[in-house]
C-alpha cells in the first residue's frame, strides 16, 4: 500500500474507529466505576452489555411488528435506549445485591467476588441463550436508519447512523461526567471511591452508592448494547465476552477507576483497532489492542489518566 | 440526661480485644478529653461511637437513643461528626467539595443555612477561603487540619469527635487548634477530643478519661487530672 | 459362589450371542454434519435428507434383507469434535458407509479416521480440493469442488458480467481460503485484477476492512459463510461501495444470508452445487417428500439424498456387509441416474466427472437460478 493510498483511506477509518471507540468507552465506564468503588472487576459487565443489545433487539422487533409508532430514529432510539437501560440498570442492581454484596459483607478476599463475577457472566449468557435461542439475532438497522441517509465529505462516507451512535455515546459520557462532578450522588461516588470509611462518616450510605454505581454503569453498558446492536446489525449471546474484554482493556488503558480515562481509552482502542485492520491484518486486531495496552502500561503503570495505584488498591 | 452515654462497651478486631468494658458519659456542652498511650483504644472508642467498629456488647446512647446498632450514616445524621486521625481529607477533591461533603447529612437544608455554615468556617479559618478550589491533597498539614475541622462542622454536629487534632502540626498551629476547639465549644458544640498532648488538652477540657489496654483506668475533672502525680508522670512527660 | 459364576456364564453367553444378532439385524449408515452450533441448520438438512432416503429404502424392504438405521454424528463444524465423532462411527461394526459433512475442515480429518476402518465417506458439501486430492480410497464427493465452484464464480463475474477489478474475501479457514485461491487463479487467467482480503469469521464490524477496498473495484467475491456475508453486504454502503457481491454455496441461505441482510443482498449472486429442485422434473418427488417431513429444501439436502442413494445402491450391488467392497463399489459408480436429473460418474479421485455449478441471484426473499455452468473435470 502506498503512502497516498494510506492517506486516502485514513479519514474513513477514523470515522469508524471513533464510532466504535465511543461505544467501547461507554462500556468501559461500567468497569471503571465499579472498580472505583469496590476495587473489583465486574466480569459480568460485558454480558450486561449483551443483554442491553438483546432488549433493544426485542423492543425493535415489537415496535416493528405493532406499527404503533413510525420507524423514525427520533422515536425508536429513545424507546430502545430507555428500555435497555432500565432493564440493564435493574440487572446491575441485582448483580450487586446477589452476586457481590453478600461476599463483601462477609469480608471476602479479592478472589471470591471475581469468581462470583465469572459465574454471573456464565449465568447471564446461558439465560439469554435459553430465552432467546442460540441463533444470531438481526438488528433491523436499516429500517430505522435508511440506507440513503448518508453523505460524503471530502471522500469520507458518513452515515447518519454513525453520527447518531457517536453523539449519543458522547452525550451520555458528558452526562455522566456532569453527574459525577456536579451532583450529590456523583460526589458520594467519588468519596466512596477515595475513602469508603470517611464517606460513611460524612453520612453517605456507602452500600446504596455502590448499588447505584452498579446501576448506572450497567445502564450505560445497556445503552451501548443498543448502539452497538444497530452498528453491528447482528448480535449473539456471547458477544459480551469480546466486547467486554475490549472495554475492560480500554478502562485499564485510560486508567482504571478514572471515568475520563475510560472514555479516552475507549476512543484510543477503537481507533487503533480500525487502523490495525487497515494497515496490518484483521486477524491481529485484538493482539494490536493488547500490544498498545502493554506499551502504555510499561510507561504509565496506572494507565493514561490514572495514578500509579497504591498497594492497597491493586487487584 | 447525658448527651452521650457509653456503658460496658466491648469491641474486637478479629481476635484482638481493643475495648474492654468501657463506660463513659459526656454531658451537653462539655469538652471531654480522652487520654492514653498508643494502642490504648482511644481511636477505637470513637470508631465504635460512629458504628465503624461494631461493639460486641455494651451500649452507646446518644440523646437517650441507642445508636450502637445503627449504620454509620444514620449515626452521623443524628448529629455526631468526626475529625479523624491524620485528617483523611478527600485528597482528589477540592477544598470546596470536601466542605460540601461535610454537609452531606444536611444536603436537603435550605441553601441559606449552608451559606451561613461556610461563613462560620471562613471566619474560624480565613485561610480555608483562599484555598477553596485547590485539591485538598495539595494543602499543608495545618491547612488540612483546618479543612478537616471545617468539614466536620458543616454537618452542624451536636457532638464533635476529634482524634488527635494536633498530631503532626507545627507548635504555632497546635495552640491555634486548641483556641478553635474552645471557640467551637463556646458556640455550643459538645466535644470529645483524643490527644497525645495531654497538658494542652486538659487545659481546655472540663473532664478527662484515661485509657490503658482498652480499659478506663482513671476519670476525673481536668483540673484534678492535671494535678494528679500519676497522670503527670504517665502522660504529661513529667519525669521528676 | 457357584451361583455368581453361573450368572456370569449366562450373561457372557448372552452377550456373545447378542452381538452377532444385532449386527445381523440392521445395517447402519452414518450421517455426519454439524448438528449443533452456527452451522446446525445446514447440517440438520443433511441428516434429514439421509434419513429420508433411508426411510424410502426401508419402506421397500431395506438392503441385503436388513433394515437400515441412520447413525447421527455431530461434528459441530469443528475438526476435534469431528474426529471424535468419526471414531465413534468407526467403532460401530454395523456401519457400512457414511454421508458426511459440509465443512472441509472437519470432513478431511474425519475421512482419515474412517479410512482406517475402510468406511466409505460420500460428501454432499465439502468443497475443498484436498477432500479428494489426498488419494484416499474411501472419499467420494457428489458436489462440485471449490476449484470449480470458485472458477465458475469467476467465469460468471468476468465473462458474463464483464467485471474487471474484483475484491476477494475469505476468513482464513481451509474451505473459504481454498475457494478464494481458486477464484484468484481463474480470475487472473481471465484477465481481471484481484485484490485479496481476509476477515475473521464471527467479527461483527467489517467496515474498517471494507473501507480499504479501492473505489474502482467493480465486484466482490466473498468466499465466506452466510452470516459474515450478510454483514458485509449490509455494511458495504457505509464505505460508499455499491457493487455486486458473489459468493459460493455457503451463502445459499435464505435466512442467514438474504433475510439477515435486511434487503441489502438484493441482486447479489451465489453459486450452488444443486440445481433449483423446482426446475428439475426428476427431483419433484424428493422435494415434496422432504418438505412434508422437514420443511423447505434450502441447501445440501438434495445432494445428501443423492449421496445416500448412491451409497445404498453400492451396498446392494456388493450384496454383503463388506466395508471394503462397498467402498470400491461406490467409487465404481458410473452413469447413476439420481433425483437431480444429472448422471453421476466418479472419476479416479472420487469427484464427479461433470462438475455442475448453478448460478443463483437474490430476488426478494428467494434465490433464482440464472445460469447453469458445466465444467468438465
Ligand atoms: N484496623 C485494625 N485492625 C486490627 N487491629 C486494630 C485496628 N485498629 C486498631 N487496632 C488495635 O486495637 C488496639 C487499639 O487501637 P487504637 O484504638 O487505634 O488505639 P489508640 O487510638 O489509642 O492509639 C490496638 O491494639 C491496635 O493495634
Ligand atoms: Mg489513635
Amino acid at each position: 500500500m502506498t503512502f497516498a493510498d494510506i492517506l486516502a483511506i485514513l479519514p474513513q477509518q477514523l470515522v469508524f474507529g471513533i464510532t466504535l471507540g465511543t461505544a467501547y468507552g461507554l462500556i468501559a465506564i461500567g468497569y471503571t466505576m465499579v472498580y472505583g468503588v469496590l476495587f473489583m472487576i465486574n466480569f459480568a459487565h460485558g454480558d450486561v452489555f449483551m443483554i442491553g443489545a438483546y432488549v433493544g433487539w426485542a423492543l425493535l422487533g415489537m415496535l416493528f411488528a405493532s406499527h404503533v409508532v413510525p420507524m423514525h430514529p427520533m422515536i425508536v432510539l429513545p424507546l430502545l435506549l430507555v428500555g435497555a437501560m432500565v432493564m440493564t440498570g435493574a440487572i446491575g442492581l441485582l448483580l450487586e445485591r446477589l452476586a457481590y454484596r453478600p461476599l463483601y459483607q462477609r469480608g471476602a478476599t479479592r478472589l471470591g467476588p471475581l469468581i462470583s463475577a465469572v459465574g454471573a457472566s456464565i449465568f447471564l449468557q446461558n439465560a439469554v441463550m435459553l430465552i432467546a435461542g442460540a441463533r444470531e439475532k438481526v438488528y433491523m438497522t436499516y429500517s430505522v436508519f435508511p440506507r440513503t441517509w448518508r453523505f460524503a465529505v471530502a471522500g469520507i462516507n458518513v452515515s447518519v447512523l454513525v453520527i447518531v451512535i457517536a453523539s449519543i455515546a458522547l452525550l451520555m459520557m458528558l452526562g455522566l461526567h456532569w453527574l459525577v462532578q456536579r451532583t450529590w450522588l456523583g460526589r458520594s461516588i467519588r468519596a466512596v471511591a477515595e475513602d469508603r470509611e470517611m464517606a460513611a462518616v460524612m453520612g453517605i450510605d456507602v452500600w446504596r452508592v455502590v448499588a447505584l454505581t452498579f446501576c448506572i454503569g450497567s445502564a450505560l453498558g445497556g445503552a451501548a448494547g443498543v448502539l452497538i446492536g444497530f452498528y453491528y446489525t447482528q448480535i449473539n449471546f456471547y458477544m459480551g465476552y469480546a466486547a467486554g474484554l475490549k472495554a475492560f482493556t480500554a478502562a485499564v488503558l485510560g486508567g482504571i477507576g478514572n471515568v475520563r480515562g475510560a472514555m479516552l481509552g475507549g476512543l484510543i482502542l477503537g481507533i487503533v483497532e480500525s487502523l490495525a485492520v487497515t494497515f496490518i491484518n484483521p486477524a491481529f486486531k485484538d493482539v494490536i489492542a493488547f500490544v498498545v495496552l502493554i506499551l502504555v502500561l510499561m510507561f504509565r503503570p496506572g494507565g493514561i489518566l490514572g495514578e500509579a495505584l497504591p498497594d492497597w488498591k491493586r487487584v | 440526661m447525658p448527651l452521650l452515654q457509653i456503658e460496658n462497651l466491648m469491641a474486637y478486631y478479629g481476635p484482638i480485644r481493643a475495648l474492654n468494658d468501657i463506660s463513659l458519659t459526656i454531658e451537653d456542652g462539655e469538652i471531654v478529653c480522652l487520654l492514653g498511650g498508643n494502642a490504648s483504644g482511644k481511636s477505637t472508642t470513637m470508631k465504635t461511637i460512629l458504628g465503624i467498629v461494631r461493639p460486641a456488647s455494651g451500649s452507646v446512647r446518644f440523646g437517650g437513643e441507642r445508636i450502637d446498632r445503627l449504620p454509620t450514616q444514620a449515626i452521623v445524621m443524628r448529629g455526631i461528626s468526626l475529625v479523624p486521625e491524620a485528617r483523611r481529607l478527600f485528597g482528589r477533591m477540592t477544598v470546596r467539595e470536601n466542605l460540601a461533603l461535610g454537609a452531606y447529612a444536611r444536603r436537603h437544608a435550605p441553601a441559606a443555612e449552608a451559606d451561613a455554615d461556610y461563613d462560620r468556617i471562613f471566619s474560624l479559618f480565613p485561610r480555608v477561603k483562599e484555598r477553596l478550589d485547590q485539591y485538598a491533597g495539595t494543602l499543608s498539614g495545618g491547612e488540612q487540619q483546618m479543612v478537616a475541622i471545617g468539614r466536620a462542622l458543616m454537618a452542624r454536629p451536636r457532638l464533635l469527635l476529634m482524634d488527635e487534632p494536633s498530631m503532626g502540626l507545627a507548635p504555632v498551629f497546635v495552640d491555634q487548634v486548641f483556641d478553635i476547639i474552645r471557640a467551637i465549644n463556646q458556640q455550643g458544640t459538645t466535644i470529645l477530643v483524643v490527644e497525645q498532648n495531654a497538658a494542652v488538652a486538659l487545659s481546655i477540657a472540663h473532664r478527662g478519661y484515661v485509657l490503658r489496654n482498652g480499659r478506663v483506668v482513671h476519670t476525673d475533672t481536668a483540673a484534678a487530672l492535671l494535678a494528679s502525680d500519676e497522670i503527670r508522670r504517665a502522660y504529661l512527660g513529667d519525669e521528676e | 459362589m457357584r451361583k455368581i459364576a453361573a450368572i456370569a456364564a449366562v450373561l457372557a453367553a448372552a452377550w456373545v450371542l447378542a452381538v452377532p444378532v444385532c449386527a445381523q439385524d440392521t445395517i447402519k449408515i452414518a450421517a455426519g454434519a454439524p448438528l449443533t452450533g452456527p452451522l446446525a441448520k445446514q447440517g440438520q438438512e443433511v441428516a434429514n435428507a439421509v434419513k429420508l432416503a433411508v426411510e424410502e429404502w426401508n419402506a421397500k424392504g431395506g438392503v441385503l434383507g436388513k433394515k437400515i438405521a441412520v447413525l447421527e454424528a455431530d461434528d459441530q463444524g469443528n475438526p476435534q469434535v469431528g474426529v471424535a465423532a468419526a471414531e465413534k462411527v468407526a467403532a460401530d461394526p454395523a456401519v457400512m458407509g457414511s454421508v458426511w459433512g459440509i465443512t472441509s475442515v472437519t470432513c478431511i480429518p474425519a475421512s482419515e479416521v474412517l479410512d482406517r476402518s475402510n468406511i466409505v465417506l460420500i460428501t454432499p458439501g465439502c468443497t475443498n480440493p484436498k477432500v479428494t486430492d489426498r488419494g484416499l480410497k474411501n472419499v467420494d464427493r457428489v458436489c462440485a469442488r471449490d476449484d470449480f465452484q470458485a472458477p465458475a464464480g469467476a467465469v460468471w463475474l468476468i465473462q458474463d458480467l464483464k467485471k474487471k477489478k474484483i475484491a476477494v474475501f475469505d476468513d482464513g479457514t481451509t474451505g473459504p481460503r481454498g475457494g478464494a485461491d481458486e477464484f484468484e487463479k481463474k480470475a487472473k487467467a481471465l484477465g481481471a485484477t484481484v485484490l485479496r482480503y481476509v476477515i475473521r469469521a464471527g467479527d461483527k464490524d467489517f467496515r474498517p476492512i471494507l473501507g480499504t477496498i479501492p473505489k474502482d473495484a467493480d465486484a466482490i467475491y466473498a468466499s465466506i459463510w452466510a452470516p459474515d456475508a450478510a454483514l458485509i453486504v449490509k455494511q458495504l454502503p457505509d464505505v460508499g461501495l455499491t457493487v455486486p457481491v458473489m459468493g459460493p454455496d455457503g451463502q445459499f441461505e435464505p435466512v442467514d444470508y438474504i433475510q439477515a441482510s435486511g434487503g441489502a443482498a438484493e441482486g447479489n449472486y451465489v453459486s450452488f452445487l444443486v440445481p433449483d429442485v423446482k426446475k428439475v422434473p426428476a427431483a419433484q418427488a424428493f422435494a415434496k417428500a422432504f418438505e412434508a417431513k422437514y420443511g423447505p429444501v434450502s441447501s445440501y439436502g438434495p445432494l445428501a439424498y443423492e449421496a445416500t442413494n448412491i451409497l445404498l445402491t453400492a451396498v446392494q450391488k456388493v450384496g454383503k456387509p463388506d466395508r471394503e467392497a462397498i467402498r470400491d463399489a461406490v467409487r465404481a459408480t458410473k452413469g447413476y441416474q439420481g433425483a437431480l436429473g444429472v448422471s453421476v460418474t466418479f472419476n479416479a479421485k472420487g469427484d464427479v466427472d461433470t462438475q455442475n455449478i448453478y448460478i443463483y441471484q437474490v430476488k426478494g426473499p428467494d434465490f433464482i437460478q440464472v445460469k447453469s455452468l458445466n465444467l468438465g473435470s
